[in-house]
């Protein structure tokens, strides 16, 4: 309850959630596990050793959802009630793995020191030191089917799988299932510069792996 | 003037922030004025922008089926209860 | 207040992305609310002096509502709405503006071996027809040579370039 703040609107439609639940309305219950399912075993896994942890971890904050529901008030939005009851379980049981290192700390060596661009793609002197050498090309001038096709999506989905955990945890949250830096700032207890400097470094590796696949394919 | 300016490889650091609303308003102004006048940069936020989008299209892994049996056998439990 | 606003083609705006309405027939475009939200400050349009450091593909008069501030190069205010397309800002109006800017740098570089090499740098931009690149090293190569008070001074010559040649002289209409 500690970023909530006193103007907190609750989404539309959240009140007959809520109220479903409290009914004990399964089909609304399969509904939101299966939604959040997936985000919740992310966020277990930043703090936890394994999978198969991490499947524990969501499996018993889904018992805390169903034994606390009926104190629920709505004062934050219930997905950030119910990734608060994820993370604290995931924390305790990291803790009691003995993962000492704490989770933002790794955040914040793991972007330390990368550029976003190749250091070679841009001039190192003269007049115009530090503009392009190599100009990124006008991705939106490609046809639209390789756009949107499939293939591209899996060049950036395997590009995601491929970062460090942290970044695709942070990536996956913000980009692929559209969280706000808020709620995974609090899902992943990160400060905001930290989980900005990690969004980034994710996202401008997957931008380089896309421009590699798609200039690539234009010569 | 040239004090001032953003070069192109300062701009592609800050370019998460810029998206994010994370700047000053007079960053987001700088950072504007450059994106106006150079075309790398304009290209560069577009592909970002792709970036995001194409992310946004990306299917994820699903929890276990067994695991989401034995929730809902929980959740009929506790409703029994 | 009347202002000015560049957008990208299709009356989009180049950085919100948000498609503008536009009038129809005589009937102004409809109002754009500024988003009540703590990093967009409101809509942004220019004076005239502040015209030749967004020069983008169209350019529209455009009406504000409520109080206007100034921020940097622009001004700022809660609401606006499109009047009418300055139809004059076309290709053939970028062209003349790269050669007046080319034409003045040509003057420096005849007494400044720095400005020599920008004036290549700009006639290469200068080709290709782009505005917005032209009138900044313009502006950056007599900055580098005279100093920054004769860079804001070529700005202001571009200003003066774009208001003749477009008409856009708000008193005198």
């Amino acid at each position: 309850m500690d970023t909530v703040d006193s103007s907190y609107v609750p989404p539309p439609g959240q009140a007959a959630i809520v109220d479903a639940l409290k009914r004990g309305d399964e089909h609304t219950f399969s509904d939101l596990v299966t939604e959040y399912s997936p985000s919740m075993l992310r966020v277990a896994r930043t703090y936890v050793s394994s999978r198969a942890v991490a499947e524990e971890v969501v499996q018993e904050a889904w018992l805390g959802v169903i034994s606390g529901i009926g104190r629920f008030e709505g004062r934050a939005s219930l997905k950030t009630w119910i990734f608060r009851i994820v993370t604290n379980i995931a924390k305790t049981r990291g803790e009691r793995e003995g993962r000492s290192v704490p989770f933002s700390s790794v955040g914040g060596r793991e972007g330390e020191g990368e550029a976003a661009v190749d250091p070679n793609r841009f001039l190192d002197s003269g007049r115009w030191a530090g503009h392009w050498t190599s100009a990124p090309s006008r991705w939106s001038e490609l046809p639209e089917e390789q756009l949107v096709g499939d293939e591209t999506a899996g060049i950036v989905k395997a590009a995601i799988a491929a970062l460090p955990e942290v970044q695709r945890t942070v990536i996956t949250l913000r980009d692929v299932e559209g969280w706000s830096s808020e709620e995974v700032r609090n899902a992943l207890d990160l400060s905001e510069t930290n989980q900005r400097v990690i969004l980034h470094r994710a996202r401008s590796k997957v931008r380089n792996a896309l421009e590699e696949y798609l200039d690539g394919e234009q010569t | 003037m040239s004090d001032q300016q953003l070069t192109c490889e300062e701009l592609v650091e800050i370019v998460t922030e810029y998206l994010d609303g994370g700047l000053s308003d007079a960053e987001r102004e700088r950072f504007e004025e450059h994106v106006v006048v150079c075309s790398g940069c304009a290209n560069y936020l577009d592909q970002i922008r792709m970036t995001i989008e194409i992310a946004g299209r990306v299917t994820v892994d699903d929890l276990m089926e067994e695991t989401k049996t034995e929730l809902l056998a929980a959740f009929k439990d506790w409703k029994r209860e | 207040m009347i202002a000015w606003k560049f957008l990208a083609p299709g009356a989009m705006g180049p950085f919100s992305r948000v498609t503008w309405p536009t009038p129809t027939g005589d009937a102004p475009g409809t109002w754009v609310e500024a988003q009540v939200h703590p990093c967009t400050s409101g809509i942004h349009a220019c004076e005239v002096s502040d015209l030749p450091y967004w020069l983008h593909a169209e350019l529209w008069e455009i009406e504000l509502d409520g109080p206007v501030s100034r921020a940097g190069h622009k001004i700022v205010a809660p609401r606006g709405r499109l009047l009418r397309r300055i139809e004059a800002w076309d290709r053939n109006s970028m062209i003349a503006f790269c050669q007046a800017c080319t034409v003045r740098i040509r003057e420096v570089a005849a007494r400044s071996e720095g400005a020599a090499e920008y004036l290549v740098d700009l006639e290469a931009d200068a080709h290709r027809s782009a505005a917005a690149t032209v009138g900044y090293i313009a502006a950056h190569a007599i900055g580098v040579v005279d100093g920054a008070e004769a860079a804001e001074c070529e700005r202001a010559a571009q200003a003066g370039f774009l208001s003749n040649r477009l008409g856009l002289d708000v008193a005198g209409r």
